[in-house]
């Protein structure tokens, strides 16, 4: 009962400071620009803390940390490796994606491709990859909180619904202030965590040491690779590919005042979260040495919120409770803000073509908010069985529908619609096959699935985008 | 200690590098 008092007084100053920051952003708020990406004046640090804070969420923290307690550290190869690379990516898209001056990424489709049936298809695919992504979110967020405050599942999902609506109703500014206070939350939680794990050995060579004698159920080291390579490696790879084409991401490059601060604000972000997958695979690590009695006996998301309020419990635990909780809501609510300007930007101003007086627009953005999260809150109701695992398959519908047209639409010049058309077709395809083969979100592929719908898009994307290249030149 | 933590370590380390290698290369590019 004294812990749960504890957890309530931070969390009842979290939720006062989210209330103070949240307001600002309704006022500075006057065009759809504006509302979506901030009216592309956001500075270097504004725009570090939100891309930060955006990237950081509870699958980082909870879902990583769990997965690294279970498996070791094949798992930041299986997934760090691969965010960090596709942040290379972004880097390199930079000016491409600032030079056709986007408010939401589907819209790249039209302004490269000419087609507004791409771009419905754009935002109709965000709209549905991100519901399930947020669906990760809260379902995380649910388990975590419900565990700590020791109440019903359902009410802490709801909490954070409330929370959601409330940081996402004023737009872009809302968002950034924030996703600020959230992100310097968030790293004080993980440095908490990882100096009271760390604290209990004599150094981090020592938590590694005695790591390497833990022996799993299967007689196989804890530490040893035991995913086979090609799983290990193309896993990273769809990673990779959804990361660098994640609207999320690639929205913020618009959002920023120049191509040079949109590059720093990627590559110092990822030097940031360098240090913090660090901290944290530490705690996964050193939580297996400290507690290796969880590891038969309660699920993967479930280990973080158990070492905090056990194994390294202290009254600073708090401050990791409210790290997990700002985590979840400056990922869900720049999720939230892609949802409404896909189906506000991409869908309905091309559906319906007559002209929408801008306050209206802003209205039917800020309703769109809300029915995106109410959707998430009544689908979060049925969890997925790992955050990790679910995410990356969502995130490879992103690799196979968005990397070659944003990626080759930029550096080919020949690339066209045909080519688009057909890769998106055939990269699904293969996709689809081999998830209804295999079972949805299962982890036992040898090889993820997005290596062969990517290859098939590939060369779907390069033959007809010749063939179509003859047809247009034809007529 | 196991090699296998060294050799994650080491290519957790260049991949964090990457973008920032990226950002260098492509205005030292954009400059000449």
């Amino acid at each position: 009962m004294y812990k749960i008092l504890i957890y309530l007084i931070y969390f009842s100053f979290y939720s006062i400071l989210i209330l103070i920051l949240g307001k600002g952003g309704l006022k500075q708020t006057e065009t759809i620009e504006d509302f979506f990406i901030g009216g592309k004046s956001m500075k270097l640090f504004p725009s570090i803390f939100t891309f930060t804070a955006t990237w950081f969420s509870i699958a980082s923290m909870v879902g990583f940390t769990g997965s690294v307690y279970v498996s070791g550290y094949e798992v930041v190869l299986m997934s760090v490796v691969g965010w960090f690379l596709g942040a290379g990516l972004l880097v390199l898209i930079v000016d491409s994606i600032r030079d056709y001056d986007l408010i939401t990424i589907p819209e790249f489709f039209y302004k490269r491709y000419n087609s507004k049936g791409l771009q419905i298809f754009g935002g109709i695919t965000t709209v549905f990859c991100y519901i399930m992504y947020m669906i990760i979110q809260i379902t995380g967020f649910g388990v975590v909180i419900s565990k700590l405050l020791e109440i019903n599942y359902s009410m802490a999902i709801f909490m954070i619904y409330i929370f959601i609506i409330y940081t996402t109703y004023g737009g872009f500014f809302s968002v950034v202030k924030t996703d600020t206070l959230n992100i310097i939350i968030t790293i004080i939680g993980v440095l908490i965590s990882a100096f009271f794990i760390i604290n209990k050995f004599d150094s981090i060579l020592d938590i590694n040491i005695f790591a390497s004698e833990i022996i799993n159920n299967d007689n196989k080291a804890f530490l040893d690779f035991e995913i086979p390579l090609p799983m290990i490696i193309s896993t990273s790879f769809a990673w990779g590919l959804g990361l660098a084409v994640n609207p999320q991401y690639l929205i913020r490059i618009s959002s920023t005042d120049s191509s040079i601060t949109a590059k720093k604000m990627i590559s110092y972000s990822v030097l940031i979260l360098a240090v913090l997958y660090f901290l944290l695979a530490l705690v996964g690590v050193g939580g297996r040495v400290l507690s290796p009695e969880l590891y038969n006996n309660i699920h993967v998301d479930e280990v973080y919120s158990f070492l905090i309020n056990n194994t390294i419990y202290t009254k600073l635990s708090g401050f990791i409770l409210i790290g997990i909780t700002a985590a979840a809501i400056s990922s869900i609510n720049s999720q939230l803000l892609i949802i409404s300007s896909g189906l506000m930007i991409d869908v309905v101003k091309n559906i319906y073509t007559k002209p929408i007086h801008q306050e209206l627009v802003l209205n039917i953005s800020r309703f769109f908010i809300i029915l995106a999260a109410t959707v998430s809150l009544l689908l979060s109701f049925t969890p997925p069985s790992s955050l990790l695992i679910y995410g990356s398959i969502i995130w490879s519908i992103f690799s196979i529908t968005f990397f070659l047209p944003i990626y080759l639409g930029s550096f080919w010049k020949k690339a066209n619609k045909t080519g688009v058309i057909a890769s998106i077709i055939s990269g699904l395809t293969v996709m689809m096959y081999f998830l209804f083969k295999s079972g949805f979100f299962d982890s036992s592929y040898s090889m993820h699935p997005v290596v062969p719908s990517f290859i098939s898009a590939l060369l779907f994307f390069y033959i007809f985008t010749i063939i179509g290249d003859k047809y247009e030149n034809k007529t | 200690m196991n090699k296998n933590v060294l050799l994650v370590f080491f290519i957790f380390i260049i991949s964090a590098l990457i973008p920032y290698i990226i950002m260098i290369i492509t205005e030292r590019k954009d400059n000449v």
